[in-house]
């Protein structure tokens, strides 16, 4: 497997096959909520202390404050996303911790969305942090795809640092190539939890994609405010800090992402 | 794989902690940010442009196929700048992305032909008059001046 891995803080595992898929991408607070080509997110900074808060009951409508997603978005959980024949935005906006199964099939990528590179830089200093890159089609070695883990092109393993839960602000860039068709309205959410609390949420929309593009898309993420206890931990269990990156066109899923991460600077 | 430390991160990390301990001051209060869309023929230099301004290198920049966002920092603001390729198949979807900018950057080579800069300058007409920009503040940058060839800012 022909990864180019420029990683100044961090080493990237990923499992055999194609895409540096997932992505640690953020952004900045919002000034433009319609869709279309602004550039719009929601991105709720939550509080993390010491003990997670308890779960929420099934159907309850998440209040503002609590330990989850933004106000008046109904709690969801995998198992009911899974019944569904499509599933939104706002159904992943409501789920409470990361999930055990991809919520959607890598068939269902009917767009040839594709991500290609991924950069994390570090805004205060201008530091390339680290880089991954995806090698062009022919060099991938298309012949045995098919004896691999039909999932091992939709999650990558990062390993950092403790350095780098103290960066405050980060861009992070990803590049992806589309398909032949155009894209009306691409939009990815991005949910991090460190065991089953949920750390940052990120919602994202690229808007419109040109047909056959390649477009890169640099966010600024603003490191969620994280006390010495959860740093402690997260850096003390390895894997333990998780993420889920759904990607919507039209309001409809069509890729599902997961990456884990390590902060204690070893394998 | 092997894992690569850096010295550069960290020693700076505990630098910009101390300082703080010191200083008894919380962090600094995060930057203003404005979006702007950023726009010009192929080969007027955008993708170049941004890259300079982020202290990246330009060697390996070929023609951008779709759009580009990214974060330009500056001391009191980050510009969030979305540049759109400038080839004909891409800048017929430039005003797919107009919406939501509060500026434009209008990039143009001032050493290209008199057939591109009449090119060029009916696309800055038709952006100037588009009404999701027509409010809005327009930079013209005549670049390439560097070239023998490029007109003056007058000539412009």
């Amino acid at each position: 497997m022909s990864y180019s891995c420029i990683g100044t803080e961090a080493v990237c595992n990923s499992q055999d096959s194609s895409s540096s898929s997932a992505q640690r991408s953020g952004t900045s607070k919002s000034n433009n909520p319609s869709g279309g080509s602004g550039r719009s997110a929601e991105s709720s900074d939550h509080q993390t202390q010491d003990t997670p808060t308890p779960k929420p009951l099934v159907a309850m409508r998440v209040k503002k404050g609590c330990n989850s997603t933004e106000t008046g978005v109904p709690v969801t959980t995998e198992e009911e996303l899974l019944r569904k024949p499509v599933i939104t935005p706002e159904d992943v906006l409501g789920l409470q911790k990361i999930t055990e199964n991809y919520l959607c099939s890598p068939d269902e990528n009917v767009y040839s969305i594709d991500f290609t590179r991924f950069k994390i830089r570090d805004m205060e200093t201008g530091t390339v942090l680290f880089e991954i890159t995806k090698p062009p089609a022919a060099e991938r070695g298309q012949g045995d795809k098919k004896d691999l883990d039909p999932n091992a092109g939709r999650f990558v393993r990062y390993q950092f640092t403790p350095a780098f839960l103290r960066l405050r602000q980060v861009g992070a860039t990803v590049e992806f190539t589309v398909g032949d068709k155009p894209i009306n309205n691409f939009r990815m959410i991005e949910r991090h939890y460190f065991r089953e609390q949920l750390l940052k949420s990120f919602d994202f929309e690229f808007g419109f994609c040109i047909p056959s593009s390649k477009n890169t898309c640099e966010h600024i993420y603003e490191f969620p405010p994280l006390s010495e206890e959860i740093m402690r931990e997260m850096i003390l269990h390895p894997y333990d800090t998780q993420s889920d990156s759904f990607y919507f066109v039209d309001n409809k899923l069509v890729m599902h992402n997961k990456a884990d991460y390590s902060y204690s600077g070893g394998p | 794989m092997g894992i690569v430390r850096s010295n550069n991160v960290f020693p700076i990390v505990i630098y910009v902690m101390c300082f703080r301990a010191l200083c008894c001051k919380g962090p600094p209060p995060p930057r203003p940010e404005y979006d702007v869309v950023c726009i010009g023929l192929t080969g007027s230099g955008k993708t170049s442009l941004l890259s300079r301004l982020c202290s990246e290198g330009t060697e390996n920049i070929v023609p951008t196929t779709g759009f580009s966002i990214k974060a330009v920092p500056f001391q009191n603001a980050i510009l969030n700048v979305k540049e759109l390729g400038g080839a004909d198949n891409i800048k017929k979807y430039w005003s797919r992305y107009y919406q939501g900018s509060q500026g434009v950057i209008f990039v143009l080579d001032s050493a290209s032909s008199e057939e591109d800069l009449e090119i060029a300058r009916n696309e800055l007409h038709s952006a100037l008059q588009h009404p999701q920009l027509c409010t809005l503040p327009f930079l013209i940058l005549a670049n390439h001046q560097d070239k023998p060839a490029a007109r003056s800012l007058q000539e412009v």
